[in-house]
């Protein structure tokens, strides 16, 4: 009986940290973790990109990125095509964001405020570069099932979301969403044969 | 000697106070449900097949002569020494920012210039070193007419992309123009001098990130889409703060 009551008490305890999880929380906790690994020189390359990968994995919310990326080619693709895309782009901008990480060199973070409305929410950061120069970044995040997932980032103001979406509609209205398809099928061989 | 240390000491004091209400720290608007179907404003690009046309020079260009020709500047040239150019150029270029920042009547922003235009010349010898930025946290800022125009309402009217230049617009066009003529270098030298400081500071100023291009076009599904659009994105961030 005491078991039952100590093992409830810690899953409670787990679902309500969980649940308490700010917005600031899930992005700090995330670049913390990829940071740390980023600097400990002992970790080699593969892992660094493993985690990175991992971290990207469980805090961005892919569905709704490949929905706000196809825009309105979203509903006209088959569900099949659609999948392909999500695990394509998934798998192409964990590349992208793995080497911009990688090339990490003591740059320092520093966290502003958190905006949150309804389901939405937004949270502030600066980089400071060692030259001390400040890039502004903001992460826009989602509440899914109690949990705050990413779902854009901006850097010095360019939205991530919104400059695949408008190349991704140019891309399909020439080339169809097969085209599409085709360039990210070579761009994330390109990525895996680096 | 006493009353020039007093000035920036007083600058100093005005500007930590007010850097706790930083421009950045500021919800980005929306944060909320319906942005994300509707397509965001873009770029006008009247002249797409002409700007197409540029791109593609400016791409070959850019493999072929310089992005080579930066790479192997910073071979001879140490990263340090190219900082210092970068910072004695952008030190020197202020008094063009304090105008604009004038015209948009951004009275913190242009006292926070100039005591890093102060101190960068006296503590940073004539704009060598970036002590502002390190030690009394006053960053670079970025103002142009470009940017005044745009705060005074006016858009892009259209895209260019000008050969060897890049990415810019018949507004940005007006306004690096008009800033050369409020730059009061501009009146102490000949033309061609000023195009040729203008020159060493941008292929300087590019050898300290020769790879940017390349990553845009790597990232990239739609290369000449995705630079219209950073470069639409970017200015208008620059525009709103």
């Amino acid at each position: 009986m005491r078991k039952i009551a100590i093992v409830s008490a810690v899953i409670l305890g787990i679902v309500v940290a969980a649940w308490s999880e700010t917005p600031l929380d899930v992005v700090k906790s995330n670049i913390d973790y990829v940071l740390e690994a980023l600097t400990n020189k002992k970790i080699p390359v593969e892992e660094k990109k493993r985690r990175i990968r991992e971290a990207f994995e469980k805090t961005l919310d892919w569905e709704k990125i490949a929905t706000l990326v196809l825009g309105i080619h979203n509903r006209r693709i088959t569900p099949e095509k659609k999948k392909k895309f999500t695990l394509l782009f998934k798998e192409f901008i964990e590349n992208v964001y793995a080497n911009k990480f990688l090339r990490y060199s003591g740059e320092k973070i520093v966290y502003g405020k958190q905006f949150i409305s309804g389901n939405r929410a937004s949270v502030n950061m600066q980089l400071i570069t060692t030259k001390g120069q400040r890039i502004p970044i903001v992460c826009r995040l989602i509440k899914r099932n109690g949990k705050w997932l990413i779902y854009d980032v901006m850097i010095e103001g360019i939205s991530m979301v919104n400059n695949y979406r408008i190349q991704v509609n140019n891309v399909i209205t020439k080339k169809g969403i097969d085209g599409l398809l085709k360039i990210l099928e070579r761009k994330v061989k390109r990525y895996k044969k680096a | 000697m006493r009353w020039w240390l007093a000035l920036i000491l007083s600058v100093f004091l005005i500007t930590s106070f007010s850097s706790t209400y930083a421009a950045w720290n500021v919800e980005v608007p929306p944060a909320s449900e319906g942005f994300e179907e509707s397509f965001n404003a873009s770029m006008p690009d009247p002249f797409e097949p002409l700007n197409k046309f540029f791109f593609n020079v400016n791409d070959k260009l850019y493999y072929w002569v310089l992005r080579p020709a930066a790479k192997g500047y910073g071979k001879v040239v140490p990263k340090p020494v190219r900082r210092s150019i970068d910072n004695f150029f952008y030190n020197l270029f202020t008094p063009v920012r304090l105008i604009n920042e004038l015209l948009q009547f951004k009275f913190k922003k242009l006292a926070k210039d100039f005591a890093r235009f102060l101190a960068n010349t006296t503590i940073g010898i004539g704009g060598l070193f970036d002590p502002a930025a390190k030690w009394f946290n006053l960053p670079r800022e970025n103002e142009d007419l470009g940017q005044t125009l745009g705060v005074y309402g006016i858009g892009h009217i259209a895209y260019i992309d000008w050969p060897l230049l890049g990415p810019s617009s018949v507004r940005d066009t007006a306004g690096e123009i008009g800033d050369s003529f409020l730059d009061p270098i501009f009146y102490m030298v000949t033309t061609w001098t000023y195009i040729a400081i203008e020159a060493v500071y941008e292929f300087n100023k590019f050898s300290l990130n020769p790879d940017q291009y390349d990553e845009i076009k790597q990232e990239a599904f739609d290369p000449y889409i995705s630079l219209r659009n950073i470069y639409f994105q970017y200015r208008e961030e620059q525009v709103r703060e």
